[in-house]
């Protein structure tokens, strides 16, 4: 992994400075000539989600929770690693599967949207906090969801 | 007046404004264009217009998302909250003027399929209620 394609940013967990990680996401992709559109706003999408889900579960809404944030390139193969660690309260992952459309559920598609559009989706609990480690390969990515 | 009253009081109750927002009443329709992001910031005071348009019989709410860049799971969940109580006030809730790629989040959770969803606005205001 090359430090110089690695951001570490420390945010207020609230929903207005979110956009902070997802405009840190679109210039690194744009250093890792990620040029599709559709790419950088659906990894933008899926990691604004696991923020949304620390502000509303691991927090619960406490305006002196923070969230870390680190962004990284690394190879072998080439991927975008996002850990984003917490010090809230331990988080049950829900199950990802599609909620039917036609019961139209007004929640629980945060879920399924981060393991549908990344490659993989690991939360892990510790004595220190939680972290969500997630990880989006670059090079097979044309530009639509997989 | 009806309408001035309903607009007022969604603005008190919120204490920071969505990018842009613009609100009409034209032929008994709500209509709500919407620019920059639709998110969890952003979907309380959203929702809260939604629930005060939709009180009136028949609920009839156009929602213009054409400047819309960015919309996550939680504006997904208004606009389906808001969408089922228009319809239980014998109206609808129309989404127009998707723009991609803020489209992806309704074709992966396949709500595009149980909304009401139109290219335009004048399409979205003119179809049959």
């Amino acid at each position: 992994m090359n430090s110089h394609d690695t951001i570490h940013l420390d945010l207020p967990a609230s929903f207005k400075h979110l956009g902070v990680v997802r405009a840190c996401l679109a210039e690194l992709l744009a250093h890792a000539a990620m040029p599709h559109e559709q790419t950088v706003y659906t990894v933008q999408l899926a990691v604004h989600e696991a923020c949304t889900n620390i502000v509303e579960h691991a927090y619960a809404g406490h305006p002196d929770g923070r969230i870390g944030v680190t962004l990284a390139l690394a190879d072998h193969p080439r991927h975008l690693l996002i850990e984003l660690r917490d010090t809230g309260a331990a988080y049950t992952p829900q199950r990802a599967a599609l909620p039917d459309p036609h019961a139209l559920q007004e929640g629980g598609y945060g879920q399924f949207l981060m393991h549908t559009l990344l490659d993989d989706v690991a939360y892990i609990p510790d004595e220190a906090g939680n972290t969500w480690r997630l990880v989006k390969l670059l090079d097979s990515e044309e530009g639509e969801p997989t | 007046m009806e309408d001035t009253l309903m607009q007022t009081a969604f603005l008190n109750e919120t204490t920071e404004p969505a990018e842009s927002m613009d609100i009409q009443t034209i032929d008994g329709v709500a209509l709500l264009r919407l620019g920059g992001r639709f998110d969890a910031h952003q979907a309380p005071q959203i929702g809260t217009w939604l629930h005060a348009a939709s009180t009136r019989t028949p609920a009839r709410v156009v929602i213009n998302l054409e400047g819309v860049h960015f919309l996550d799971s939680t504006a997904l969940g208004t606009l389906v909250k808001a969408m089922k109580r228009c319809r239980q006030q014998g109206g609808d809730l129309r989404i127009c003027g998707l723009q991609q790629p803020v489209r992806i989040i309704f074709e992966l959770t396949r709500l595009d399929r149980a909304l009401a969803l139109y290219d335009s606005e004048v399409e979205a205001m003119q179809a049959a209620w």
